[in-house]
C-alpha cells in the first residue's frame, strides 16, 4: 500500500533575522517531518504583551493560509505569541502549539504532582499571565522558574544568533548551572519543562548529565505532529519521514 | 534510556502496535509480568491490584527505567496519582491523560474518545486523568459492537494475508470513526484509550485526515523528555 505523503508542521516566522541553529525553530535540521514556514508579514519582535495582542489578526490571517496549504499542526517562533494560543488555536481545526507551557498540568500528573521546573530566558517576563495562556495557574501546581538571562554567553547568542563552537561550550555549561540551581534548592522537581525556544539548542547536553526529563517546544511539537503519523511498526522511527 | 512496561499475567497481543511487541517502540523496553494480574473488571478489582503493581513498579524502577506504563489502560488509570507518587520517573496509565494538552490545541473543537467498550470511559475515569467531561467537550465511541475486533481481543493475534482480519478491523475502526464524526461535525481530534487499536490506527487517520492520538504517541512524548536530540535522526 502506498504511503501517503505527509502533511507538514506550519511555523509562523518574525519577520527579521532568527537563530539558523540545529534546534531552533529557523533551522531545517531541527525536525524529523516536512515544515512550511510563513513569515507574517508585518510583523516584529513584541517588546510587550500588548503589541503582541495588536499582531493577532496578522497571525490569524497567516494561520488560516496555513490551513489552507493542508499542515498538520500549526506554531510560531516567538514566545510572547503564546499569550494568544487560545484565540489562534479557536480559528483554525488543526492543533496550534505556540508553547511547551501547554503541557504542564499532564506532566504534572505523570510526575505524580512532583514540581515541575520551568526554564526560561528572562526570569521576569514569564509568570501566571503566561500559565493562565497555557490553561493553569501555580497555585494548583507546585513550579520553580529559572533562566539564562544572567549568562553572557546565552545573552550573545540571543544577540548574534549564532552558536559557533566554543559558545556552544559555555551555553551548556551556563544552562546546566541554573538547572542544578534549580535542583539544589527544589530538591523535588521532578521534570523540567522549557518555555524558551533558544535553549533546545543545548538541552540534550542537559538531559544526559541531571537524568530527569527535559521538555521543551519540540517534544511538545513531535507530539502534535505525531497524531497524523505514528506507525505500529516503529522500527525506522515513529517520526521518521515516510520515504 | 529505557520505557518499563508492566504486563498483566497471560497471553497479550504480539502485533505491531501492541505493548507485548518489539517492533512497537523504537527505544528500549523491559517488561515485566505482575504474576497473578489478571484483566480488572471493576474499580475494586483495580484497586485489589494496587499492592502487586507497586511492588512491581518500584522494581523496574531499580532497574533503571525512565518512564513506566501498563499494558491495561482503561480503569488501571485510577491507580495513576499512587503510582506515580510512589516512583521517581514519569508514568503513563492512559492515553487519556493527554487530553487537557490536545484540547488547549484545539479549544473550540470536540475531542472523539475511542474505546473497545465506550461505556468503560466515563467521568471517573476522566477526572483521575485530571480533566472532566463539564469543562471538555468529547464524543465518546467504540468498537465493541465489531466481530473483527471481538475475534482480536480474543485470539490476540491478526494473521497475515490471504487472512482478512486486519481489513476487517480497520474499516470497522473507521465506521466508528466516521460515524462519531457524522454524529459530530466539530469533532477535530481523536484520544484512543484502547491499547489493542494502535495497530489499526494509522488506517484510521489515513481515511478521516483528523489526528489521532493514542498510548503510544503519549509513551513517545514521554520518553523524549529523555532523549530529543537537536538534530534527530530516526526517534
Amino acid at each position: 500500500m502506498a504511503t501517503p505523503s505527509r502533511a507538514p508542521l506550519g511555523i509562523l516566522m518574525l519577520e527579521g533575522k532568527m537563530a539558523d541553529v540545529p534546534g531552533c525553530m529557523a533551522c531545517e535540521a531541527t525536525f524529523p517531518y516536512p515544515v512550511v514556514r510563513r513569515v507574517v508579514r508585518g510583523s516584529r519582535t513584541p517588546l510587550s504583551a500588548e503589541e503582541a495582542w495588536a499582531m493577532l489578526p496578522l497571525y490569524i490571517e497567516a494561520a488560516r493560509e496555513l490551513e489552507r496549504e493542508g499542515v498538520a499542526a500549526i506554531t510560531a517562533n516567538c514566545g510572547l505569541i503564546a499569550l494568544m494560543q487560545k484565540e489562534l488555536a479557536a480559528t483554525v481545526h488543526v492543533p496550534v502549539v505556540t508553547s511547551a507551557l501547554l503541557m504542564v498540568p499532564d506532566l504534572h500528573r505523570l510526575v505524580g504532582g512532583r514540581r515541575i521546573g520551568i526554564l526560561t530566558f528572562f526570569t521576569h517576563a514569564v509568570g501566571e499571565r503566561n500559565y493562565n495562556a497555557s490553561g493553569w495557574s501555580s497555585d494548583d501546581i507546585p513550579i520553580a522558574l529559572g533562566g539564562v538571562g544572567d549568562s553572557e554567553s546565552w545573552n550573545t547568542f540571543l544577540r548574534t544568533k549564532e552558536v559557533p563552537p566554543e559558545l556552544r561550550t559555555q551555553l551548556t555549561a551556563d544552562l546546566l548551572a541554573v538547572v542544578r540551581g534549580m535542583l539544589a534548592e527544589h530538591p523535588d522537581i521532578g521534570a523540567f519543562v522549557s518555555e524558551c525556544t533558544m535553549l533546545p539548542a543545548c538541552l540534550q547536553a542537559v538531559r544526559e548529565e541531571i537524568g530527569l526529563p527535559v521538555y521543551d517546544i519540540l517534544t511538545q511539537l513531535d507530539l502534535a505532529m505525531s497524531g497524523s503519523f505514528r506507525p505500529a511498526d516503529s522500527r525506522g522511527g515513529p517520526l521518521k519521514a515516510a520515504a | 534510556m529505557t520505557l518499563g512496561i508492566l504486563m498483566l499475567d497471560g497471553k497479550m497481543a504480539e502485533v505491531p502496535g501492541c505493548m507485548a511487541a518489539a517492533a512497537t517502540f523504537p527505544y528500549p523496553v523491559l517488561r515485566r509480568v505482575v504474576p497473578g494480574a489478571r484483566p480488572p473488571a471493576s474499580a475494586a478489582d483495580v484497586e485489589a491490584l494496587l499492592p502487586l503493581y507497586l511492588d512491581a513498579a518500584r522494581a523496574l524502577e531499580k532497574e533503571g527505567i525512565s518512564v513506566l506504563t501498563e499494558n491495561c489502560n482503561g480503569l488501571m488509570v485510577l491507580l495513576q496519582d499512587r503510582l506515580a507518587a510512589a516512583v521517581s520517573v514519569p508514568v503513563v496509565t492512559s492515553a487519556l491523560l493527554m487530553v487537557p494538552q490536545i484540547h488547549r490545541m484545539m479549544p473550540a473543537r470536540r475531542i472523539g474518545i475511542l474505546a473497545f467498550h465506550p461505556e468503560s470511559v466515563h467521568e471517573q475515569v476522566y477526572n483521575a486523568c485530571g480533566w472532566s467531561e463539564h469543562q471538555i467537550p468529547v464524543a465518546v465511541g467504540g468498537v465493541a459492537g465489531s466481530e473483527a475486533w471481538h475475534e482480536f481481543l480474543r485470539t490476540k493475534e491478526i494473521p497475515p494475508p490471504p487472512d482478512t482480519l486486519r481489513p476487517r478491523l480497520e474499516g470497522d475502526l473507521i465506521a466508528v470513526g466516521r460515524k462519531m464524526l457524522d454524529a459530530h461535525p466539530d469533532l477535530g481530534a481523536f484520544v484512543c484509550e484502547c491499547t489493542l487499536m494502535p495497530p489499526a490506527n494509522q488506517a484510521l487517520r489515513d481515511a478521516l485526515g483528523l489526528p489521532v492520538y493514542d498510548i503510544l504517541n503519549l509513551l513517545d512524548l514521554a520518553m523524549r523528555g529523555l532523549f530529543r536530540p537537536a538534530t534527530p535522526q530516526a526517534f
